[in-house]
């Protein structure tokens, strides 16, 4: 897969590498964040050229969200410097020219950007679990394939989870399996960027139907949803006598049997996806 | 096979390319509808009397946007299909395009100008500038949003801040002057404005600092006309409003079309937002005339008299909105009003004699003012400035409003206003100016997806009370156009070009284009067909009813 083989600058390997290091050596690599070369210039930039689409702390607006691990575009800053030179033709990303921002602050700005991602998975807690264990549970006992892809097995009803370890920290994993609900993945780029993915919806059709799944799309006159099963629905708002969209409900079920121990496990196991280790 | 033509003429700016239909449309040869286009002030002025046209961006003067064609209605606008599309070059489509004498002349991003036959969609000739690789363009996306047409010429402002004139017939480039430097920052991006022998054109570029001004230019010349600054200089009228030096880099960009009242002889025109954008502490005062809506004598550019929505905005919020001219009953008196839903949530209705404030009233979700004075100005909660650790405020920077189009329906006498109903996280920092750098001194964090949304509000034209709304997933950046057919026209970030119930907001029509519509909607006729055009992605749509119209017009048994 393509953003498996990403390489990441120098200056990046540190937050990375530290998750993989035994907790000790990760807390204190945490506590000294990365550095950021000429950090308060290169924040300078970022705030005066991006934030106005991509938000102060790189969560998005009118552009997609930059402080994720895997941008989608980005496999190296090399690639990340040729979208801020010459914009994503098409689309409202403009490119800077060469007498807006030189190449040193290009460079500068890619290198803030990345930062904002290696913060993403900085997390203050530490990663305890037996990631080995945690594959075991993943793809047995926890039946977690049943809905989840990783590395092309298993079945797509939640998301895809191949490279997981590389877009969110263990804190979130933590919760996106003790309290799933409590935080629903929201689209990071595109047309849907900010909305929420996997949103339950229930409907009533004029005809009395009935149709409980999760939101794929939806605009001002049509809905797309797939339900668990796996079954694609189409239905324009007309035909449609009631709709309840249950936010702050998962079709993710709580892991009611897995104690605190598998839950360290498996957010460890899903630590390395996308790491290559 | 494509030849070119006209480059020698074009000069050192570009050329247009032209296919075999130019030899027709050059010679005048009539091919069924008269391929010349001869518009004349007089046809502007008089543009409501000819439906099958559309001669101004905003369809005539007073920026109504209302096409008074009916042949599509609700009865009818649920068979609307596409007869023809045309493919962009890349980039946004911001663009209105005019149609005149069975001509569409409408630009391509960033700068280009095509003229298309209008019922068949082939291109008659393309022109393009050739700009340097560097131009600047801070704070904007690489648009354009239409061209002016005067007797037989057009005229395109360019991405590189020049205003040029074209022969419509052709292409070929009559004259090209730079209107400001882009290298500080200039572009111009607006459709210009054609008035009784004058052009008049504004600019873009308050996010880097520019001093922003109204332009007047010889149709047939190129000569500047006079030139109005939207910043008074130290001694002017207004320039006790800004602290310092600070009047230098004021911003007040103009960067929309303005309003033209032709019996009052007055010219409307919006400024833009102050600079630096979000931290006012460099520029103390009100900083006039951002912000503002002035009332030009077109003679001579003198203002006439001003208006402020927003003293000392440190949100962005420009006033380059669509200024509607509405003539109607005030208080029992006939009165002749300028209307428009500014950025900032308020709706505001004034005199456009005299710019006395008459009514003001919150259309969209706002935390900034609880209300506006007596004379309109906004009295402001305290600490809704941007900080240094962030300040939600609604609107966002974006606004309620933006440059999409509003729309006045004379019939239903409502104002139907695309919204943005969205928050942003407002941060403040230090700036300071350097030519042809972005200078705006913080940024926002604007909330998005469910915490954000959209409607078509519709509007009581006089109280600015609302009627219905029709709501959109997100806030959106296409405007409306209202018909007397009952409907208006619309479009979403979605990807739906939609038809509403003029009346009720009903949905009425939808086709989904697959990418977002940020162009604003138009109508014209053909064979005795009406036409209604938006643009999605990189493709502009024209559609129209199935009899007799489709496939370029072609009837049964006519191939
Ligand atoms: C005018 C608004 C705007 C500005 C300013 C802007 N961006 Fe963007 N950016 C966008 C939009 C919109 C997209 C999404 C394009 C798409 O996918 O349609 C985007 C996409 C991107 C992407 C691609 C993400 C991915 O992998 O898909 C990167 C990286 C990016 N921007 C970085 C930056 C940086 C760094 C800056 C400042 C130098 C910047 N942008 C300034 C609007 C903007
Ligand atoms: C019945 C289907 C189902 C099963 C079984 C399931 N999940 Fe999920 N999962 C989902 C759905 C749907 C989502 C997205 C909605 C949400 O986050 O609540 C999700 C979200 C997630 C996320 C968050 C992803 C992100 O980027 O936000 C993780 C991590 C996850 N699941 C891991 C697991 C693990 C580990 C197991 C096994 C213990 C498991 N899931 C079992 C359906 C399921």
């Amino acid at each position: 897969m393509r953003i498996a083989q990403t390489t990441w600058p120098l200056s990046l390997a540190v937050p990375i590498l530290l998750l993989l290091c035994p907790p000790a050596a990760a807390q204190e690599a945490a506590d000294a964040a990365p550095e950021l070369e000429d950090a308060e210039r290169a924040e300078r930039l970022y705030r005066a050229h991006c934030a106005r689409c991509h938000g102060v702390q790189g969560l998005g607006g009118e552009g997609p969200e930059l402080a994720q691990l895997a941008l989608p575009r980005v496999a190296d800053q090399v690639q990340l410097e040729r979208i801020i030179r010459f914009g994503i033709p098409g689309t409202g990303m403009p490119g800077a020219r060469a007498t807006v921002l030189d190449d040193d602050a290009v460079s500068l700005v890619a290198g803030y950007v990345l930062w904002l991602g290696a913060q993403t998975t900085v997390d203050a807690s530490s990663v305890t679990g037996d990631a080995d264990r945690g594959l075991d549970l993943f793809w047995a006992e926890g039946d977690c394939a049943s809905c989840h892809i990783v590395a092309g097995q298993g079945t797509a009803v939640g998301p895809e989870l191949t490279i997981i370890g590389l877009r969110r920290g263990a804190d979130y994993l933590r919760e996106a399996l003790s309290a799933p609900a409590a935080r629903l993945p929201v689209a990071r780029s595109g047309a849907r960027s900010g909305f929420f993915e996997y949103l339950p919806v229930r409907i009533v059709t004029h005809d009395g139907d009935i149709y409980n799944g999760m939101r794929m799309n939806e605009d001002s006159f049509t809905i797309q949803l797939m339900t668990v099963s796996g079954a694609f629905v189409s239905l324009r708002k007309g035909e449609i006598a009631e709709m309840e969209k249950r936010v702050g409900h998962s079709l993710m079920p709580v892991a009611q049997d897995l104690d605190e121990d598998d839950v360290e496990d498996l957010v460890a196991y899903l630590t390395t996806l996308g790491r290559g280790s | 096979m494509e030849v070119l033509i006209g480059c020698g003429l074009a000069a050192r700016r570009g050329c247009a390319a032209s296919g075999i239909a130019f030899a027709a449309v050059a010679l005048g040869v009539s091919t069924g509808q008269s391929a010349t286009a001869q518009v004349p002030y007089e046809r502007l002025v008089a543009a409501d009397s000819e439906p099958e046209s559309w001669l101004t961006y905003s369809g005539n003067y007073g920026s109504h946007r209302f096409s008074r064609l009916d042949q599509i209605n609700a009865a009818n606008v649920a068979d609307l299909r596409v007869v023809w599309a045309y493919q962009m070059d890349e980039g946004l489509i911001e663009t209105t395009p005019i149609v005149a004498d069975g001509v569409m002349y409408v630009t391509e991003p960033p700068s280009s100008v095509t003229a298309l036959d209008a019922r068949t969609g082939k291109r008659l000739w393309k022109w393009t500038p050739q700009m340097g690789s560097d131009v600047l363009h801070i704070g904007f996306p690489e648009v354009n949003r239409g061209v002016a047409i005067l007797d037989s010429t057009l005229y395109v402002g360019t991405l590189d801040a020049h205003l040029v004139a074209l022969d419509a017939r052709s292409g070929a480039v009559r004259w090209d002057v730079e209107v400001a430097d882009n290298a500080i920052g200039f572009s111009l991006t607006l459709a210009p404005l054609a008035l009784d022998g004058k052009i008049i054109v504004g600019v873009s570029g308050a996010e880097a600092g520019v001093r922003g001004f109204i332009d007047a230019y010889d149709p047939d010349t190129g000569k500047l006309i006079w030139r109005t600054y939207t910043i008074p200089a130290p001694g002017e009228f207004g320039s006790d409003t800004w602290g310092g030096n600070s009047w230098e880099t004021g911003g007040g960009s103009t960067w929309l079309t303005g309003s033209y009242d032709p019996e009052l002889d007055l010219l409307y025109w919006p400024i833009g937002n102050p600079a630096p954008d979000w931290n006012g502490d460099v520029r103390p005062g009100d900083n006039l005339y951002t912000d503002c809506l002035l009332a030009l004598d077109p003679d001579t550019g003198e203002i006439v008299w001003w208006f402020q929505f927003t003293p000392h905005d440190t949100h962005d919020w420009d006033a380059n909105q669509i200024q509607v001219l509405v003539d109607a009953e005030w208080e029992g008196e006939p009165r002749k009003l300028v209307v428009t839903a500014n950025r900032n949530a308020f709706y505001y209705v004034l005199d456009r004699e005299t710019g006395e404030f008459l009514h003001g009233t919150e259309y969209s979700k706002q935390t900034w003012a609880e209300g506006l004075d007596e004379n309109g100005r906004p009295i402001v909660i305290p600490g809704t400035d941007p900080t240094e650790e962030g300040n939600l405020v609604w609107p966002s920077l974006q606004g309620a409003a933006n440059w999409f189009s509003p729309s006045y329906s004379p019939m239903t006498r409502l104002f139907y206003q695309p919204t943005r109903i969205m928050g942003a996280i407002y941060y403040k920092a230090d700036v300071e100016y350097e030519p042809g750098q972005p200078f705006m001194g913080g940024g926002e964090q604007a909330l998005r997806g469910e915490e954000a949304s959209g409607a078509v509000k519709a509007l009581d034209v006089l109280t600015g009370e609302l009627k219905w709304e029709f709501p959109l997933q997100s806030p959106p950046w296409a405007g409306v156009m209202a018909t007397a057919g009952n409907l208006v026209f619309g479009g979403s970030e979605e990807g739906n070009i939609f038809a509403l119930d003029a009346g009720t907001g009903e949905p009425l029509w939808n086709f989904q284009a697959g990418a977002a519509v940020r162009s604003g909607p138009m109508s014209f006729e053909i064979d005795g067909q009406q036409r209604v055009v938006n643009s999605a992605g990189g493709t502009m749509f024209v559609f129209g009813l199935p009899e007799g119209g489709g496939s370029g017009g072609a009837r049964p048994g006519s191939f």
